[in-house]
């Protein structure tokens, strides 16, 4: 034990003083203003102001003070009801076919803007939550029927639940009940994000199980949708006593491709490719992203699932 | 149908009507003087020795197989035979007919005299530029990382050729990319040329003969890699009596075994090299298992076997059939008692290498043709397997389920290729090549199977199955080569080297073909003093598509495609050679490269695990490199070495509507290197102890330095009231331009000694002789940058962020054993 543990600590010792500090002479170039804003149909409506930072600072972004920001909702013009730090917000809830233009005046940095069309609430039925006891993991299956709002907007599900014990098995797409494709992690873009700050219920964080679809569902016709999820009977608490719930949005172009971009930017294959620019629609000497999204929330509700009769 | 058919024949019309006309010119009352030069001890055949008329001044190198023809006029010849380590043969004989004279010459160490010095390609003679040829013995002798000799290492330690990072084989040449350089092993291609992902280069020294190194100005037979030409010839073996060596170092075991088979007709060669780092660190992964719920078996090998066997049928014909393997295995077993009722097996095992199998046969056609017939296949192929198990300990108990798991994932290159190869010696003043390759490629990229079974041990019924297969798809591709070439000596101060190369790829219904002209020449401005130029036009059909500038066996090498073009190089070089009488060697090279359809990522992109259409993954745009490159090498005496020294820019442009990078803006490439010092020095004390040492020195990689960062969009899930206005939502990283940041400096010194000593033989027993080597790789410990990272730690003064630099190789002494017998 004690040779191990000298040899453990020789390769440790061998590979840690590999590491040192670097003192570069970098410069902090100029800082740029960022507007973003997704307006929802579930949220009165907010847009957050901010500088960027050197990459090195770590600090909270710096929130634009000075601003004198404006919003045009189908020519109807709001200002804002008070600043929330960087948040400036409005008494205005979105609803569909909105058409919104936000203004941002900074001294110095001339007129900025950017605007987004609301888009419609995403048409579909309750899903139904069937859970399957007879294989070796538990396994749930969602299963759901979207109506694609003629092309117009694009959707975005997800799944909520209470704790890490579920994970995405199988996500299976039906084309009009002839075409299946398993292949979940390369024919969409996934992402897992830990948020605490949607805390629901004594401290017990959220996990959000993303689903963008890809383009090419985008194509005006309905289809089926069913998710699996897996879990160890060992290790998982058993699904009927969790809450989950599942959201669909139907999201505007400008928040797709936000949406889209961003999630690519912080998958695997990121490490090893050179940073790419993330999409923006404001206009004037500034960055960020003015984007509509529509949301429906289903708490589901499992059922166990029937055998199927041979 | 084809259009470029009649143009091209004409071409070659032409070149071969100037060939006739040259050689025919010269032509009269002469006789061919031909045959093969090899070493007295082995038998060996010897590559470039000089053969050469004293009276005339006419002479001819070895080819590849030891040949030589030298048609002189009728008269008494005074032939002069001379090889860098051999003592120089003096032939006087009166010329009256065709006649074949085999030169068997004596090593300077075994006769105890003065190192005779040798003919180089890159010598003041030759009409070749941008080429070397390696002294075998002399990149032996290079110090280098744990110890071990390593091919391409010492390669890139010559001026114009770049490494990758930190004690990595990456092979970067004037500007080009590390897919650009072509390996050939005993003339076939050699798609994996590294081990352990890059740190150590896939050929055993032990088996290697010798190593020609093209940078540019590529003779009309090579095609196929814009950057460079790594020749690689391997031992035909001792056909005088069996002998061979074993040695021992810090990281593997080699073994290399020669002679002859029943008479000095027949001979082998047999190499073999492993690593044995999995059994050293066995303890240390049984000790990161210990005290812990499951028990651990992981490791990490690589190996590669080297066989040749060659058959003398007459002085006219031989027949050789080679042999290469060589791989990199990861393996992993896991086992867990995961409940008392099952046990649950995880097993990944990762293969991954080159197979390459060739027969060639030589065949003297006429004292004035020689012939070359080669047949060969390569395989290049990468296994990953995931097994997870889960197996039922007590089939009394009703539900213990077993199940199993397994994903194969498997890609590889198959080619079958057919070559011929013809020298023609018409005269003394002309020395021609001419031949055609064909090659099948069968691309198989990316194939993965997954199997899913699962059942309830007792009752034994199947409760879910899964069989599937992704991406079978095979792409086929047929490449084809012609050329031909003559290398003619106008006058005593002119020779000139001229060809061309017609190449096509056939690929998807999709046909590239290219004529490759290639020319080079010198000029002698006085004894020992030429002037050179060179210009080369290459075609690539094929890239590599790699994550990291690490070898991954998750590369893959595709073929170019509808969407994607084959890859383009214009070359220009010239220089000054200098031959500094009984001293060295001087010479300095300026080259200008442009590059076009070069493919880089698309921001954001990588092929991280994933191939499927990689097409849409990368940009195609231009690149062009520029140099001087300086050398000054003795290769004779007891102090031999190099001093190298390159100053060089490489630039990239991606400006194409739809593939910009970079705001279409110029930006160097990952490897543009302002500065690159190399000093090697071997000097020989005595015949026990020699020793060595290396500097190196280059100006720091390039990488993309993204400076700001800003707020990513922060989302409500119900309300307003979810959202902390100065809560963490991620940011997004604003990128700067490419490559915009350079890391520190590299450089290093490496040392080594040798120490030699020869037991007599006794009572009937063969002598045998013992070399010690000692190295010491980064001699002052050197913190050289491998990788830059951001770094943010927590400390009382709040978060730091800071860039930390990863170094991976400290001051690294080894030995390494060696007993030959």
């Amino acid at each position: 034990m004690f040779k191990k543990t000298i040899a453990l600590l020789t390769i440790v010792t061998f590979f840690a003083s590999c590491e040192k500090v670097l003192e570069f002479d970098i410069e902090d170039s100029d800082r740029h203003v960022v507007i973003n804003a997704l307006p929802c149909t579930d949220s009165l409506f907010f847009a957050n102001i901010t500088y960027s930072r050197f990459f090195l600072d770590n600090q909270p972004f710096a929130p634009v003070t000075n601003a004198t920001v404006t919003l045009d909702v189908n020519g109807t013009i709001y200002s804002p009801t008070s600043r929330d730090g960087a948040n400036h917000l409005f008494a205005y809830r979105p609803t569909a076919g909105d058409t919104l233009t936000l203004h941002v005046d900074i001294p110095g940095h001339g007129s900025i803007y950017g605007g987004t069309r609301q888009p419609a609430l995403p048409d579909m039925q309750p899903p139904l939550a069937e859970l399957d006891t007879l294989m070796p993991f538990n396994t749930a299956e969602i299963s759901f029927t979207l109506n694609d709002p003629q092309g117009r907007d694009y959707y975005y599900v997800y799944l909520t639940e209470r704790d890490s014990g579920v994970q995405w098995n199988t996500f299976e797409k039906k084309w009009d009940t002839i075409d299946t494709v398993i292949n979940p992690y390369f024919n969409c873009v996934n992402a897992e994000i830990i948020d605490p700050a949607v805390n629901s219920v004594e401290g017990f964080m959220k996990y959000f199980n993303r689903l963008l679809f890809v383009d090419s569902l985008i194509d005006g016709r309905s289809y089926d949708v069913e998710l699996s999820l897996m879990m160890l009977k060992d290790t998982a608490e058993h699904p009927l006593l969790r809450e989950y719930s599942l959201v669909v949005e139907s999201l505007s172009p400008e928040a797709y491709r936000y949406t889209k971009e961003v999630l690519a930017s912080q998958g695997m294959a990121s490490y090893f490719a050179e940073p790419s620019s993330i999409y923006s629609n404001i206009r004037g000497e500034a960055l960020g992203i003015i984007a509509g999204i529509a949301r429906r929330h289903y708490p589901l509700t499992f059922v166990y699932k029937q055998p199927e009769e041979e | 149908m084809n259009i470029f058919a009649k143009p091209i024949k004409r071409y070659f019309t032409v070149l071969f009507i100037l060939i006739i006309a040259t050689c025919g010119a010269a032509e009269a009352q002469n006789f061919t003087i031909s045959g093969t030069v090899t070493d007295s001890t082995s038998g060996e055949t010897l590559i470039g020795a000089a053969v050469m008329d004293l009276r005339s001044g006419k002479g001819a190198l070895t080819n590849a197989q030891g040949r030589y023809s030298l048609t002189l006029r009728s008269d008494t010849i005074h032939l002069r035979v001379t090889y860098m380590g051999y003592r120089t043969i003096l032939d006087t004989f009166r010329l009256t007919k065709n006649t074949h004279r085999n030169y068997s010459m004596h090593s300077s160490m075994e006769l105890k005299t003065v190192v005779i010095r040798g003919q180089r390609i890159d010598n003041a003679q030759s009409s070749q530029i941008s080429a070397m040829q390696v002294p075998i013995e002399q990149l032996k002798a290079v110090p280098v990382l744990f110890g071990e000799s390593d091919l391409v290492k010492a390669l890139q330690l010559l001026p114009g050729v770049q490494s990758g990072s930190e004690g990595n084989s990456g092979f970067y040449v004037r500007g080009g990319g590390p897919d650009e350089n072509l390996f050939l092993l005993d003339g076939v291609p050699l798609y994996n040329v590294t081990h352990m992902g890059g740190f150590f280069s896939a050929f055993n020294t032990d088996a290697i003969k010798n190593v020609t190194l093209y940078k540019g100005s590529f003779p009309a037979n090579y095609s196929g890699r814009l950057s460079s030409v790594i020749d690689v010839t391997t031992n035909n073996g001792n056909d005088k009596k069996l002998h061979g060596n074993a040695s021992i170092g810090f990281i593997s075991a080699k073994l290399n075994v020669e002679g002859p088979i029943l008479s000095e007709r027949t001979t082998f060669c047999f190499s073999a090299r492993r690593t044995y780092a999995d059994f050293l660190l066995q303890p240390l992964v049984q000790a990161l298992a210990e005290n812990r719920d499951y028990k651990l078996r992981a490791g990490y090998y690589f190996y590669d076997l080297n066989g040749k066997l060659t058959h003398r049928f007459s002085d006219r014909s031989r027949l050789f059939a080679s042999y290469y393997m060589g791989s990199d295995v990861v393996y992993t077993r896991i086992r867990t008692n995961a409940t008392d009722v099952q046990e649950q097996y995880l097993n990944f095992d990762t293969k991954w290498g080159n197979i390459v199998a060739s027969a060639r046969w030589n065949y003297e056609i006429s004292p004035r043709l020689f012939m070359n017939l080669t047949g060969a296949y390569t395989r290049y192929n990468n296994r990953m397997e995931v097994k997870y198990e889960t197996e039922a300990l007590a089939t009394e108990q009703q539900d213990a389920q077993e199940s199993s798991f397994t994903m194969d994932y498997l890609s590889k290159i198959n080619d079958f290729t057919l070559r011929s190869d013809f020298d023609l010696t018409p005269n003394p003043a002309h020395a021609v090549k001419f031949g055609g390759i064909g090659t099948f490629h069968r691309f198989s990229p990316q194939v993965s199977d997954a199997h899913l079974n699962a059942y309830n041990s007792t009752l034994m019924n199947d409760a879910f199955l899964l069989d599937t297969t992704v991406n079978q798809d095979v792409v086929s591709a047929g490449e084809f080569s012609a050329y031909a070439c003559d290398d003619w000596s106008i006058n005593d101060a002119i020779k000139i080297n001229y060809g061309l190369n017609f190449s096509g790829f056939a690929v998807e219904g999709t046909f590239y073909p290219t004529l490759q002209p290639r020319l080079s020449g010198r000029i002698m401005l006085s004894d020992g003093f030429s002037l050179k130029a060179g210009y080369s036009y290459m075609t690539q059909f094929m890239h590599l598509l790699s994550t990291t500038s690490v070898s991954m066996p998750t590369d893959l090498w595709v073929p170019v495609t509808k969407q994607v073009d084959p890859m383009y190089a214009h070359q220009v070089a010239a220089g000054l050679f200098y031959e500094i009488s009984g001293i060295a060697d001087l010479s300095v090279e300026a080259y200008y490269k442009h590059m076009d359809n070069i493919l880089e990522y698309k921001d954001g992109a990588s092929f991280f695990g994933n191939s499927e259409g990689w097409e849409d993954k990368v940009v195609m745009g231009e690149g062009w490199a520029y140099g001087v490159e300086l050398l000054l090498q003795r290769d004779f005496g007891n102090l031999t070495g190099w001093i190298g020294y390159t100053w060089s820019k490489s630039m990239r442009l991606f400006d194409r509507p739809g593939q910009e990078l970079n705001d279409k803006k110029p930006f160097p490439a990952k490897y543009d290197r302002r500065h690159d010092i190399s000093i090697v020095l071997s000097y020989k004390f005595n015949d026990r102890i020699d020793v060595s040492a290396t500097w190196v020195y280059s100006t720091g990689n390039a990488a993309t330095l993204s400076t700001q960062e800003y707020a990513q969009a922060q989302e409500t899930t119900t309300e307003y009231a979810d959202i902390d206005p100065n809560g963490w939502n991620g940011y997004i990283t604003l990128p700067g331009e490419r490559n915009n940041f350079r890391m520190p400096d590299y450089h290093r010194m490496d040392i080594g000694a040798n120490f030699h000593r020869t037991f007599e033989a006794r009572q009937g027993r063969r002598p045998l002789s013992r070399t010690i080597n000692v190295s010491v790789y980064n001699l002052y410990n050197r913190k050289n940058p491998y990788m830059i990272y951001e770094s943010h730690e927590y400390s009382y003064k709040g978060y730091n962020g800071a860039l930390v630099q990863l170094s991976i190789f400290p001051i690294l002494p080894s030995v390494a054993y060696t007993l030959k017998f």
